[in-house]
C-alpha cells in the first residue's frame, strides 16, 4: 500500500517559482508543452544546505524521504 | 520537480541542454542535482489529451480540449513544484489549429494574439496574481460566449463570458445571471471585488467534479451551468446557483489566499461553502436552504463520521487526497465556520475576515489563519475551538431539563461526549447551542438566565455557549413549564438527544417560529411513527398529531410555499435506511408507504385543495422562491395525492402532458415510472424521443428508472446500460444511473445482485476514472453498522474488489479502509 502523506511532515518549498511561462501546442494526440520557470532557493527551506536533495517533489516530500 | 505520464523531450538549465547525468527521471517525477540558489529551468514534454480518461490534467472532452488540475494534476502536462504553497505569476501561449481551436481560454487576463509562421493561432494570456498550479487551466475548442459587462466597485469593467458549444448558447442566461449578482454579492457582503478585466466560465460536458475555480477560468460540469426552463428542473437551477456562486467566490477564499498544503482544503472549502449558503439564503432561500444543509450534515456527513473512512476537517494523514473531498470537509468545514461566526458575532467575524484577507494576499496558509484573524478581531481564544477541525466524529449533546413551579426555573442539564482525537484529547468543543422558549399554546416566552434582569431577557433565539462537559443553566422567571427548542438554526454540527416528550414535539411541530426547529420536531414525528409501524404496530397518538399539524401546514401555510412543502415531506428512502441500518429494507420501505397512505388519506381534501389552487405553473417560467416553492408544495401534494386516490396517477398524468417546464415533466413523469400505470412505457418512450439530443436531460430520465422501487428495476438498469445514449466514460451518466441506483434506492440496491452489480461497476470504472469509481465504492464502506446478513454480504462485494488486481490508489484506499474496520 502506498505510504500515507503526514500532515505534520511539512516541509516548506526547497525553491520558489518567481515567474512561469509555459507554450501549448494544442492537439488531441500529442500536445507540446513548453516551460521556462524561474526558481530561486527558497530562505524558508528547513534545510537549505542540503545540495543534493533538491526534492522537488511537492506535496510527497515524506514519500521520498522514506 | 512532480511530474507524470510526461513524454520529456528536452530539459535545460539556464538555457544550456542538461545531460542526462545531471538530473534523475522516474515515473513520479525529475530531480536536477545540485541546482544553482538562481537559475531557470526549461522543459519541454509531450502529453496525450486524447489518452486521459482520468479527466485529470489535459484532457478531450468532446471536441473540446479541457483541464483539470486540482489537486495534482498540473504534474501531468509539465514537470513542475506542483504543491499549492509554491506560488508565481503565469503567462501562457496556446497555440492552435484556428479551425479546431477558434476560442483558446488560459487564466488571466488576455494579452497578445498573432497568426504563426505555418498558419495556427497564438493566443497569450497573463495572469499576474501569484497563484499554486493547481488552479491553472485550458480550455480550447469551438466555442461561443454569452457576454454580460460588470462594473465593480471600485470602477473595474469586467467582461463575464459564459461558454458553451454554440447549440446549448441559449441555454446560459442563468449561469450569466448569477454571476452577475455573486459579483455584486461579494462586494456588498465582504468588501471583495474580482480583480481581472475577465472572467470566463466554460459548460464542459464530460466533467468528473462539479466545477473547478481555476484563476479567472471557472470550468463547470455542464450540468451546473446550462439551465433553462425546458431542460433543467428548479432543484437544477439552484444547485446551478449554488455551484457557480460557490466558485466565483473562490476567486478570493481559496485563490487569492490559497492553502498551504491540502491537509488545509477545509480552508477554503469550508469557508467557501459558508459564503455560498450565505448567498443563497440572501437570494430567498435561507429557510430551505439551511433545512437541506442540517439533513445533509445529518444524512451524510455524521454517517461518514461513523464509517471507516471518518477523518477530521484537517486529518492527520491521508494516501489519496482525492477522497478527501468529502463531506465532512466541505459541509462540516461550513458548518465549523458558521459556528465560528456565530459565537464571534457577525461583525466582529466580518473585520476578522477582513484582517485575513488584508494580511495574507497572495499567500497559501493554514487553517488557523482565518480562526485566529477571526479570534482577534472578536478578542476571544480559539485554541479550544481549533479542536473541530482536528478531530473526526460527531459530538454528542444530552440535554434534560427540569422545571421547579414554586421558583419559576427551568433548569437545564447539557452534557457533551466530544469524540477523542488521535492523541486521545477529549476536551469539550465549544459550540453556540442555540435555544428558544415557549408556553403550551405556542407563544415565545422570554429567555432569562439565572441573576439576569428583565432587561436582559431576549424574547426569541439566545445562545448558550457550550464549553466544559457539563453545564447548567438556570432559565428564570417562568409561569409554566416551557417548551425548549433546542439547537434552533442547526446551530452546532451534533447529534442531540433530550427528555422532551411528545407532547414538547408537538408543540415545537406546529409553532416553532425557527424553519429548522419545526421541520426537526416534525422528523421526530415521523420517526417515531416509522419506528412503531416498523415494530408492527401503529403509533396513533403521534400519527394525530403529524396529520394535525400537516393540516394546519396545508391551510395557514408559512407563507414559504417551499418551507411549507419541506415541512410536509417524508424522508427519502436513503436517509430511512441511514438512520436504521439494522432495520430490515423491505419493512422500513412497507413502514414508509403506510404511513404515506395514512397522510394521504387523511388529508385528502386539504391535499387536493393545495393541489388545486397551485395547480398552474406560472408563465413564463421563473426559478425564484416564490414559483419554485409554488411547484415544490404542488408536487408534495402530488406524491401524497398519487398514493392516496383510487386515479391518483391521472393528476400526474395530466401534468406531465399540459407542462410547460421541465420540472412540471419530470416530478410527474417520476410518479408514473415508480408505479404500475398504463402509460408508463410509453410515457418514458415519449420522454427518451422528445430529448434525444439532450444528454443533461436523458440524464433525468435514466435516474427516475433506477430510484423505481418496483421489482425489475435492477434489470431495467442493466438494459439501459445497453442504450447507446450510456457510456462508463461520461461520467454524468455514471452518476445518473449507477450513482441514483446505488444511493437513492436503497430498497433494490441492497441485494446480493445490487452489490454485485456495484462491484461489476467499479471494477470496469476504475482503470478508467478512479475518483468515480472509489466514490462509488464508499457506498458499502459503512458495511459493518448494517444488520449481520446485509452487512456480510457488503463486505463480501467489497473483498471482491479488494481481490482485483491493479486497483488505482483512491479505490485502494476506500477498500481497504473499509475492510479494516
Amino acid at each position: 500500500m502506498t505510504e500515507p502523506v503526514r500532515r505534520h511532515a511539512y516541509q516548506p518549498p526547497a525553491y520558489l517559482v518567481d515567474r512561469v511561462a509555459l507554450t501549448l501546442e494544442l492537439a488531441m494526440e500529442a500536445t507540446r508543452v513548453r516551460s521556462e520557470l524561474i526558481l530561486r532557493r527558497n530562505p524558508a527551506a528547513t534545510n537549505p544546505g542540503d545540495a543534493p536533495a533538491v526534492g522537488w517533489r511537492g506535496a510527497h516530500t515524506t514519500r521520498h524521504l522514506s | 520537480m512532480d511530474g507524470e505520464a510526461l513524454t520529456l523531450h528536452a530539459i535545460y538549465l539556464d538555457s544550456a541542454p542538461l545531460p542526462a547525468s545531471a538530473y534523475e527521471l522516474d515515473e513520479r517525477g525529475l530531480t536536477i542535482r545540485n541546482a544553482p540558489d538562481h537559475c531557470q529551468v526549461a522543459t519541454d514534454v509531450s502529453i496525450h489529451p486524447s489518452a486521459n480518461t482520468a479527466l485529470m490534467g489535459l484532457y478531450q472532452a468532446g471536441e473540446l480540449l479541457c483541464s483539470q488540475c486540482e489537486p495534482e494534476a498540473f504534474r501531468r502536462i509539465t514537470y513542475y513544484l506542483d504543491r499549492p504553497d509554491v506560488l508565481a505569476p503565469f503567462r501562457v501561449t496556446l497555440i492552435g489549429d484556428a479551425d479546431k481551436y477558434p476560442v483558446m481560454l488560459c487564466n488571466g487576463n488576455p494579452v497578445a494574439e498573432k497568426q504563426t509562421d505555418d498558419g495556427r493561432r497564438a493566443v497569450t494570456w497573463d495572469d499576474p496574481f501569484p497563484k499554486p498550479s493547481y488552479l491553472f487551466a485550458v480550455v480550447a475548442g469551438d466555442i461561443t460566449a454569452t457576454h454580460q459587462p460588470f462594473t465593480t466597485a471600485q470602477g473595474r469593467e469586467v467582461a463575464i463570458n459564459v461558454w458553451t458549444t454554440a447549440a446549448y448558447r441559449h441555454r446560459c442566461q442563468h449561469t450569466v445571471a448569477t454571476l452577475t449578482r455573486a459579483m455584486a454579492w461579494d462586494e456588498a457582503a465582504y468588501g471583495l471585488a474580482y480583480d481581472l478585466d475577465v472572467f470566463n466560465a466554460v459548460a464542459v460536458p464530460q466533467y468528473t467534479q462539479g466545477a473547478m475555480e481555476n484563476k479567472g477560468l471557472n470550468i463547470f460540469n455542464d450540468r451546473y451551468a446550462l439551465n433553462d426552463s425546458a431542460t433543467a428542473t428548479d432543484r437544477d437551477h439552484r444547485d446551478g446557483e449554488s455551484m457557480v456562486a460557490h466558485e466565483f467566490f473562490h476567486n478570493w477564499s481559496g485563490n487569492r489566499v490559497t492553502c498551504r498544503d491540502w491537509f488545509q482544503l477545509g480552508l477554503k472549502e469550508g469557508f467557501t461553502t459558508l459564503r455560498e449558503q450565505e448567498f443563497i439564503a440572501d437570494q430567498g432561500w435561507g429557510a430551505i436552504r439551511r433545512i437541506e444543509d442540517t439533513q445533509l450534515m445529518r444524512s451524510r456527513q455524521f454517517a461518514e463520521d461513523a464509517g471507516p473512512m471518518a477523518h477530521a476537517v484537517r486529518p492527520e494523514s491521508y494516501v489519496e487526497i482525492e477522497n478527501f473531498y468529502s463531506d465532512t470537509v466541505y459541509s462540516k468545514g461550513a458548518e465549523i465556520f458558521r459556528m465560528l461566526r456565530r459565537l464571534a458575532g457577525d461583525a466582529a467575524f466580518r473585520a476578522g475576515v477582513d484582517h485575513y484577507f488584508a494580511r495574507h494576499d497572495g499567500q497559501a496558509v493554514t487553517i488557523e489563519a482565518l480562526v485566529e484573524a477571526v479570534g482577534e478581531a472578536a478578542g476571544m481564544s480559539v485554541e479550544a475551538f481549533m479542536g473541530w477541525f482536528e478531530r473526526a466524529g460527531t459530538p454528542s449533546l444530552v440535554v434534560t431539563g427540569t422545571y421547579d413551579a414554586t421558583a419559576g426555573v427551568h433548569e437545564l442539564v447539557v452534557r457533551q461526549h466530544p469524540p477523542s482525537s488521535d492523541s486521545g484529547d477529549e476536551q469539550p468543543l465549544p459550540l453556540p447551542l442555540a435555544i428558544g422558549l415557549l408556553d403550551a399554546s405556542g407563544t415565545e416566552l422570554p429567555v432569562r438566565l439565572a441573576d439576569e434582569s428583565d432587561d436582559d431577557a431576549v424574547t426569541g433565539t439566545r445562545d448558550l455557549l457550550i464549553t466544559e462537559h457539563e453545564q447548567r443553566f438556570r432559565l428564570i422567571g417562568l409561569t409554566e413549564r416551557p417548551v425548549v427548542a433546542l439547537l434552533r438554526d442547526f446551530s452546532a454540527p451534533v447529534r442531540l438527544n433530550s427528555d422532551r416528550t411528545d407532547a414538547d414535539y408537538a408543540v415545537l411541530a406546529r409553532h416553532d417560529p425557527d424553519p429548522v426547529a419545526q421541520w426537526d420536531a416534525i422528523q421526530t414525528l415521523i420517526d417515531r411513527c416509522l419506528d412503531a409501524r416498523l415494530d408492527g404496530a401503529i403509533d396513533s397518538a403521534n400519527e394525530e398529531c403529524l396529520v394535525a399539524v400537516m393540516r394546519l401546514v396545508l391551510q395557514r401555510g408559512s407563507g414559504d410555499q417551499g418551507l411549507d412543502a419541506k415541512l410536509l415531506a417524508l424522508p427519502e428512502p436513503a436517509t430511512l435506511i441511514a438512520a436504521r441500518p439494522l432495520s430490515d429494507v423491505a419493512a422500513l420501505s412497507a413502514a414508509h408507504e403506510g404511513l404515506c397512505q395514512a397522510i394521504a388519506r387523511a388529508l385528502h381534501a386539504q391535499l387536493a385543495a393545495t393541489f388545486n389552487a397551485n395547480a398552474q405553473s406560472p408563465v413564463p417560467y421563473a426559478a425564484e422562491p416564490g414559483p419554485v416553492g409554488q411547484r415544490a408544495l404542488r408536487d408534495t401534494c402530488l406524491a401524497y395525492l398519487a398514493v392516496g386516490e383510487a386515479d391518483g396517477l391521472a393528476r400526474a398524468l395530466a401534468q406531465y402532458q399540459t407542462a410547460t417546464n421541465l420540472t412540471d415533466t419530470i416530478s410527474a413523469l417520476g410518479l408514473i415510472a415508480d408505479s404500475e400505470h398504463p402509460e408508463r412505457e410509453a410515457l418514458l418512450a415519449n420522454f427518451r424521443a422528445r430529448h434525444s439530443d439532450n444528454p443533461l436531460v436523458l440524464d433525468k430520465w435514466l435516474a427516475i428508472q433506477a430510484r423505481a422501487q418496483r421489482e425489475d428495476t435492477l434489470a431495467r438498469v442493466k438494459t439501459l446500460m445497453d442504450d447507446p445514449f450510456f457510456s462508463l466514460a461520461e461520467p454524468n451518466r455514471v452518476r445518473a444511473l449507477v450513482e441514483s441506483f446505488v444511493t437513492a434506492n436503497p430498497l433494490r440496491f441492497h441485494s446480493t445482485e445490487g452489490y454485485r452489480f456495484l462491484v461489476d461497476q467499479v471494477l470496469a470504472l476504475d482503470p478508467l476514472n478512479p475518483a468515480l469509481a472509489a466514490g462509488l465504492m464508499r457506498h458499502l464502506s459503512n458495511w459493518h453498522q448494517h444488520r449481520p446478513e446485509r452487512g456480510e454480504a457488503m463486505r463480501a462485494a467489497i473483498e471482491q474488489v479488494a481481490r482485483a488486481p491493479g486497483l488505482s490508489a483512491a479505490t485502494r484506499e476506500v477498500v481497504d479502509a473499509s475492510l479494516a474496520v
